[in-house]
């Protein structure tokens, strides 16, 4: 047998295991399903909101927040690390600035966001592209710092200039940080959404698993969580799509590059 | 034969550690077109530091250097230079790094891919274009890394240690194509090693270096005949006499007490 089909085997042989206890815990009164349902309630739940489509607008709804603040926070992110990274006088400037708000617990400025804003788009948008911002911002900028020397010199000898330089040295190295950016960006704009979700909203997976919980519904509660996990997953499937496209030069191992993440 | 690289009186200092740290001491050595000149010493006399400065990528604190009869007071894009690290671009192919060079000169795509055909015909290469620099030896790397250097035709290459990371039998084997290669067309050479049978092996000219900081010791002609042949040149006796006069002075350098 392959590696890759017994370590599969394995993964789903101890998630099958952990869903029959689950559920063989809550039928022999062990666990009470008031407060962790049990697989099969939570398997007909997910299946109710998706024939119904009452699961759509949710979903919808969560995915609009991401996809709008992921945008914005990578575009200006990685924009800004450029612009800021390959100007010595731009670095001194803002790095302490930039170095001190990342510090800030940014979900902390949830509560203000929606004071400002409302309970609707906007909030959640603008707390998940600050968080993103500022994950992208100091991967990219970590990348065009620690592009080696030798490179660059080499380059230079053979005639570059400082646009050469970019193109051809700056850009593909930093490519690797920003790759490395978006891997912590996602889980972490994920995160954002519901939390905002969670303190005011009125659609959307977060908002969904809250106001299952605050009906005693310990099942949609789970459910809302396993579709939270689906978009996570997908999410991640997609950077990892997009890393083989554009850095297929680049074997990652992932675990190992998980370093430093900060606060948020 | 006109000169082609002129360092006179030439000093350097580094920083390290808060401390000056002096590398060069009053170096003067001048390089004629065409010939190839070893730099032989013991590490951190500076053999580098030379060559970073002919490249025009560091400038001296004392002295001067000329190429062309012109000061480098930048880089000097006339000379190839093949550098000790391994400088390829890691996100680029065989090809993409060998015409690293001429897409910089924006080279139109025809004539462009013809002479990185024949380059990597030249360094033997043929079949590994697509590959990239973590798929090939260390071999390989360094012979994209001499295609590279060699494609935009630079008068004068420079040359760091360029086969120092290989095995020994491995090493044979580039001189030798280097060798061939050089043949050809005779540009001026200045080739940094630590290795006295190298120096001996492929140069004109054998230039000792002492301890840091380093100064000229030894200026030695090597005036075994050309086209040379590794295998039998080694064991030859005019090999061995030159070899055994310059090791006796190399041996007194690298014993000597150091003031640093």
């Amino acid at each position: 047998m392959r590696p890759a089909v017994s370590l599969n085997i394995a993964r789903t042989s101890i998630i099958a295991t952990i869903i029959f206890i689950w559920e063989l815990a809550t039928r022999i009164g062990y666990l009470d399903p008031l407060y962790v349902s049990t697989p099969v309630k939570v398997g007909k739940r997910l299946w109710e909101w998706i024939s119904s489509g009452e699961i759509v607008s949710h979903l919808l709804t969560t995915l609009h927040e991401l996809g709008l603040g992921l945008l914005i926070g990578i575009l200006v992110g990685v924009f800004m690390a450029l612009l800021v990274g390959s100007n010595a006088t731009l670095t001194e400037v803002f790095r302490p600035i930039i170095t001190v708000a990342y510090s800030f617990p940014q979900l902390a400025l949830a509560p203000l966001y929606i004071l400002w804003f409302g309970v609707y788009l906007l909030p959640k948008v603008i707390l998940i592209s600050i968080v993103v911002f500022f994950l992208m911002f100091f991967n990219t900028f970590e990348g065009i710092k620690t592009v080696e020397r030798e490179l660059i010199d080499a380059m230079r000898v053979l005639g570059a200039r400082r646009r050469d330089l970019f193109r051809m040295v700056v850009l593909p190295a930093t490519a690797v940080y920003v790759v490395t950016g978006l891997r912590h960006a996602v889980p972490f704009a994920l995160r954002a959404a519901v939390f905002a979700e969670f303190i005011s909203s009125v659609r959307g997976l977060g908002f969904l698993a809250m106001v299952s919980g605050r009906a005693y519904d310990s099942a949609g509660v789970y459910a809302a969580l396993i579709c939270l996990l689906a978009v996570g997953v997908v999410l991640n499937a997609g950077v990892g799509a997009l890393e083989r496209a554009i850095l297929p030069w680049h074997r990652q191992e992932i675990g190992s590059r998980f370093k430093g993440i900060g606060n948020v | 034969m006109p000169t082609t690289i002129d360092i006179s009186h030439v000093s350097k200092a580094f920083v390290k550690a808060g401390q000056p740290l002096r590398v060069l001491d009053d170096v003067s050595i001048s390089v004629e077109e065409g010939e190839f000149v070893a730099l032989i010493g013991p590490s951190g006399c500076g053999k580098s530091t030379i060559l970073n400065m002919v490249a025009g990528l560091i400038a001296p604190d004392v002295g001067h250097l000329r190429y062309e009869g012109l000061t480098i007071d930048a880089v000097n894009t006339a000379v190839g230079y093949m550098t000790q690290s391994d400088s390829l671009l890691p996100w680029r192919t065989v090809e993409g790094n060998i015409s690293a060079a001429l897409d910089i000169q924006r080279i139109e795509t025809h004539e462009k891919q013809r002479r990185v055909r024949e380059a990597i015909e030249t360094v033997d290469l043929v079949g590994f274009e697509k590959h990239r620099p973590h798929e090939l030896s260390g071999g390989m790397r360094k012979r994209v890394l001499l295609a590279r250097t060699l494609i935009y035709n630079p008068a004068t290459l420079l040359m760091d240690e360029p086969f120092g990371a290989l095995d020994a039998l491995l090493r044979i084997v580039m001189q030798e194509e280097l060798l061939r290669i050089w043949n050809n067309d005779r540009r001026t050479v200045v080739y940094v090693t630590h290795d006295l049978s190298e120096a001996i092996t492929l140069a004109d000219r054998v230039i000792v270096f002492s301890k840091r900081p380093g100064r000229v010791v030894l200026d030695q002609r090597i005036d075994l005949p050309r086209p040379r042949v590794i295998d039998s040149l080694r064991t030859s006796a005019e090999f061995l006499d030159i070899y055994d006069q310059l090791w006796s002075t190399i041996r007194l350098e690298v014993a000597s007490p150091t003031d640093t």
